[in-house]
């Protein structure tokens, strides 16, 4: 932990270079396997949003810019840059830190989340605010695709594309509830990635022209209007685009520079809303990932090295949660 | 499921959380995960009960909370016939505030024509089950995250009585009316207490509505003391029911009533063994209760 014992506030992390995200977030994903592996916790969704929580504090101005995290259960990473690395073996235990987000634990946390489809309401409604004091900040909110699918989430897009005030809207798209995310937004979802596996290598082909030398911006942005003339052309119904959103993506969530760089696009669009669409994949890192999905959302302690539950050594009655289901 | 093809059953989102998997790979036209969609999830099963289902919406306590309206525009007012299935009810421990139970009986009681109940056990959780899909109209069943207590599960499910509790102990100038997973300790609480020579009576509720009222009444006119125990807030809660009740029968200054449960604060995360002592739910905190 080399990098991450001098972050102590997201101002500690926006000190150091581009170069080294990789880096912090690889020690952070360590740390957070290593702490879960002992105490238990949202392990799944955590992992899938280091890169994310990384980015998001390095590309804004946090607590300045507003981050409002959806659920919260994922934002372990954000807890341990936001001065509370220390107590993350404390989290869900009684005196401990939250499992989710609260805004009496810490200014990082602009709104208290637990349950899901809140956070696009809840940024609208603080950008609303900021634009009526006068004030420039930016506010941000990062919700999962089966999140994104919520009733309410849906009726927050409606009525921010209709204020056109300036909100950008993280999302983290990694197919998955707690079980695999259901429904026609999935699709469509799905559909945007295949149509971006089609010129994936224009991304490719621009991140590389972007770090060239001389004339790498001027090309990257050439490369990007060809790109995005694809992406109007392919991404069937542009739910997005037609309601008034901006889209940016999508961009490798495990990529914290590649984030970065999408980020800082999406703070130049000051006429709406925007949505940076990011694909991730949840419990990445955690080990034998693919076995179960159950298993890896929520854990109790697990060996480190095989992923296997580590099981309490008493046996318990049945569940009534299991009685029911078989009753049924 | 497998006696009666009309039962549908429902999740958002929560498959593994709620055992609606089970069901889902048995019965995969028969279930249905609806995504992070608790009001959407209880609209679309008023509409399938409308056309002569039984829809079974097995949704968390503090998850329905999100789908009020629904249960009372959509269910409630039209009578129909949905089942809500609500795991999780009470305290939930590590995930804390947002999602401990605490609520529902609050929020249920209150709707005309609901029926809700809870068991004291896994046992009694398969009795209810038969019992609510029995019953044609909108009905709910509380019960716990976690282990059941080591209740019989292979006998045949019991269709229960609407509105009709169960008398465990019977004796002395006490009586404990427990609700749901707060039965066990009162039991073990009167089995402390007889052991000091004070008789208890326990009941076991089962149902908040309708309440049981032939049995709630005579033990106000027999007892001194009424104790309720519950594992939900207060305000609005089973002990408030119970109360209601007797002031309705003109009967509050007959006898002495004290109401347990969750009191009227944010309840933070932290293990519920724990969390329940804190505020005196479990059977030492009802026996030092009783004593006081």
């Amino acid at each position: 932990m080399n990098l991450l014992q001098k972050i102590n506030a997201p101002a500690d992390l926006r000190r150091l270079s581009p170069e080294d995200l990789p880096d912090v977030a690889g020690e952070i994903r360590q740390y957070i396997l290593e702490t879960m592996s002992r105490v238990g916790g949202h392990t799944g969704a955590s992992l899938g949003a280091v890169e994310l929580a990384v980015a998001l504090h390095y590309a804004f101005d946090t607590p300045r810019d507003r981050l409002v995290w959806d659920v919260g259960h994922q934002a372990y990473a954000h807890k341990i840059l936001t001065g509370r690395r220390e107590q993350l073996p404390t989290i869900k235990q009684y005196g401990g830190l939250s499992g989710f987000l609260r805004r009496d634990e810490s200014e990082f946390d602009t709104f208290g989340a637990g349950h899901a489809s809140t956070s696009l309401s809840a940024a609208l409604g603080m950008a609303i605010a900021r634009d009526q004091k006068g004030e420039d900040h930016h506010v941000v909110a990062l919700i999962g695709d089966s999140s994104l699918a919520g009733g309410m989430a849906m009726e927050a897009v409606n009525q921010a594309g209709h204020l056109k005030t300036r909100l950008v809207v993280v999302l983290n798209d990694n197919e998955m509830s707690i079980a695999p995310a259901v429904g026609a937004l999935t699709g469509y979802l799905n559909r945007i990635r295949e149509a971006h596996g089609y010129h994936r290598f224009k991304d490719e082909v621009g991140d590389l022209l972007h770090d060239a030398p001389l004339f790498g911006e001027r090309l990257y942005q050439a490369a990007k209007t060809v790109k995005d003339a694809i992406a109007a052309a392919v991404l069937p119904g542009a739910l997005v685009n037609e309601l008034g959103f901006k889209y940016i993506g999508y961009v490798d969530g495990h990529n914290p520079r590649a984030l970065v760089r999408a980020l800082e696009e999406a703070k130049q669009i000051k006429d709406g809303p925007v949505i940076v669409h990011a694909l991730t994949q949840k419990g990445k890192g955690f080990p034998s990932r693919e076995k179960n999905y159950y298993a890896w959302h929520a854990t109790g302690p697990f060996d480190l090295q095989t992923g296997a539950a580590i099981k309490a050594s008493k046996p318990a009655p049945p569940q009534y949660t299991a009685v029911f289901g078989d009753t049924l | 499921m497998e006696r009666d093809p009309k039962i549908i059953a429902l999740t958002a989102a929560m498959p593994d959380g709620t055992g609606i998997d089970k069901v889902l790979e048995r019965y995969p036209e028969r279930a249905f995960d609806v995504g992070i969609a608790e009001q959407h999830c209880v609209t679309f099963a008023a509409g399938m009960s409308t056309e002569g289902l039984k829809p079974v919406c097995a949704i968390y306590s503090t998850f329905l909370q999100r789908a009020f309206d629904q249960l009372v525009h959509d269910v409630c007012l039209q009578d129909l016939n949905v089942k809500f299935c609500m795991d999780r009810a009470g305290i939930v421990g590590g995930d804390g505030p947002t999602h401990h139970g605490l609520l529902d009986i609050a929020y249920l009681r209150g709707v005309p024509n609901m029926v809700a109940m809870a068991p004291k056990d896994e046992g009694e959780m398969r009795d209810m089950m038969l019992t609510m899909l029995e019953h044609e109209g909108p009905a709910a069943m509380r019960y716990p995250r976690g282990s059941g207590t080591g209740a019989d599960i292979s006998r045949e499910p019991q269709l229960l009585e609407i509105g009709k509790a169960e008398l465990l102990r019977d004796g002395g100038e006490v009586a404990v009316v427990a609700y749901g997973s707060m039965v066990h300790p009162a039991l073990a609480a009167a089995e402390h207490l007889a052991k000091d020579g004070v008789e208890a009576t326990v009941v076991n509720a089962r149902f908040v509505k309708p309440l049981d009222a032939g049995l709630l009444l005579a033990l106000a006119r027999t007892k001194r003391l009424i104790v309720t125990v519950e594992e939900a807030y207060l305000a609005g809660g089973f002990g408030s029911a119970v109360m209601e009740l007797l002031e309705e029968n003109g009967l509050l200054d007959r006898v002495r009533v004290v109401r347990m449960g969750v009191p009227d604060r944010i309840i933070t995360h932290g293990d519920p063994k724990l969390l329940l002592a804190k505020y005196g739910l479990d059977a030492d905190g009802i026996y030092t209760r009783v004593r006081e």
